[in-house]
């Protein structure tokens, strides 16, 4: 029969390959819990906790997740969905998880309540979180994220993605942040702080010329549109005066060219009369242009700005959210 | 429980009954707290309590308890605008599902 030294000596075993802050950590809770039940509970304690393997994968499970997705949230996030989670308790979760986006979990989850078997009955809520959260196709990766963390903490930073995405807040730089200001605990934990500071500093300077370049680029672009949209109008302006200065020449023209010629000098006012109309036309062409087009165009150009420094300001705001 | 408690929802259990004591609260006690309002297994809070702590949304400090030290844990100003958060997530939530048992008048 196991007994709570036997436990630690076998969870501490276990947690060998972690940094030793985090095995003592773990240890230090342990034992305490183990004083606080009390030796009278000892053995009540040992049933349900499980077997030490079984503590220390949830351990490693909730570690690994908050080292995982301190920088490059998406990036470990399909990390987390599709490698270690099935791995550790997707095979009991998969016949559900099929399930699960696919509104049968109300049946399933009934039938779990009523035989009561306690960890198992926890997909209805996933599955029901995901598609909240991600929409129908996404919602049974978002369940079996879920799940494992129903069991070991692991789909945390998943679900809070989804979450986040919906309520709006998130970032991998605001898990960053608290990363570098870890304080609480002894050197250790800073020198993690350390790393991860220096990780970010690297990241930084790696995508310091990608951002440079980029801005650059979108400078040009929009410097091109602009010019040639003022080519456009300059184009137009001189086009519309030429149109003038020719249709009052004719007209004036015409009229000296009557009295030797007096087809050609009709002919001569006609055209001028023509391009005056032209003229016209390229007036209210022009008001229209400046009193509906550009201000219309302004309009849509200022809200996608807004829209621009609204989704950027969610994106901070998820950062500061993101725990 | 029929439902599924999510990890957003862990956190939010754990923060708010952790805030309950001012001076802050230890595993133990926490642990069954937890486990008097949800089903969770005995070794899922320890994960939840040190990422908390890594996160900033608890701090730690130890007391000496019968000749030991026992760590407690208290909620932090970061922790508690967390948990408010989570709150106001949850009655927005919670009030759709309600409107949807209740006919599906005024979900939105």
């Amino acid at each position: 029969m196991l007994d709570k030294q036997n436990f630690l000596n076998r969870l501490q075993a276990e947690l060998a390959d972690l940094t030793s802050e985090e095995r003592r950590e773990a240890l230090e809770y342990y034992e305490e819990y183990f004083a606080d039940a009390g030796e009278e509970n000892e053995a009540d304690v040992l049933i349900s906790l499980g077997s030490p393997e079984q503590v220390a994968e949830q351990i490693k499970a909730g570690l690994h997740k908050a080292d995982e997705g301190m920088f490059t949230e998406n990036g470990y996030r399909e990390k987390a969905e599709h490698g270690n989670l099935p791995e550790i308790y997707g095979k009991r979760e998969e016949s559900r998880d099929g399930s699960a986006g696919q509104g049968e979990e109300r049946s399933d989850a009934q039938d779990r309540g009523g035989c009561g078997g306690g960890a198992q009955n926890r997909n209805g809520y996933a599955g029901f979180d995901g598609t909240q959260n991600q929409g129908g196709p996404a919602g049974q990766s978002g369940a079996q994220s879920q799940n494992g963390y129903a069991y070991q903490n692991n789909g945390y930073r998943n679900q809070t993605g989804g979450y986040r995405q919906n309520g709006g807040r998130q970032s991998a730089h605001g898990q960053n942040q608290y990363g570098c200001q870890g304080q609480q605990a002894g050197e250790k934990k800073n020198k993690m702080s350390g790393g991860t500071l220096a990780l970010l500093i690297i990241f930084g300077i790696f995508l310091l010329p990608v951002a440079v370049g980029l801005g650059i680029g979108a400078f040009g672009i929009i410097l091109g549109i602009l010019g040639t949209i003022f080519g456009v109008i300059v184009t137009f302006l001189v086009v519309v005066v030429a149109l003038l200065v020719l249709g009052i020449t004719l007209f004036a023209g015409g009229f000296p060219i009557l009295f030797y010629n007096p087809f050609g000098g009709i002919l001569c006012i006609a055209t001028g009369c023509i391009f005056i109309a032209l003229f016209l036309l390229c007036l209210a062409l022009l008001v229209a242009i400046c009193g509906k087009f550009f201000p219309w165009l302004i309009r849509e150009v200022e809200s996608f700005g807004k829209y621009l420094s609204r989704k950027w300001s969610e994106r901070k705001q998820k950062g500061g959210r993101t725990v | 429980m029929v439902f599924n408690t999510g990890a957003a929802l862990l956190d939010a259990i754990v923060l708010a009954v952790v805030s309950w004591t001012k001076d802050g609260t230890y595993g133990y006690k926490i642990t069954r707290e937890v486990q008097q309002l949800i089903d969770v297994s005995e070794s899922t809070l320890y994960p939840v309590l040190r990422r908390l702590q890594k996160d900033e949304c608890l701090e730690i400090y130890d007391r000496a308890i019968d000749g030991r030290n026992r760590r407690y844990y208290k909620i932090t100003a970061k922790g508690d605008a967390q948990l408010n958060l989570y709150k106001a997530e949850w009655f927005r939530y919670s009030r759709k599902i309600t409107a949807i048992f209740e006919g599906g008048q005024n979900v939105g």
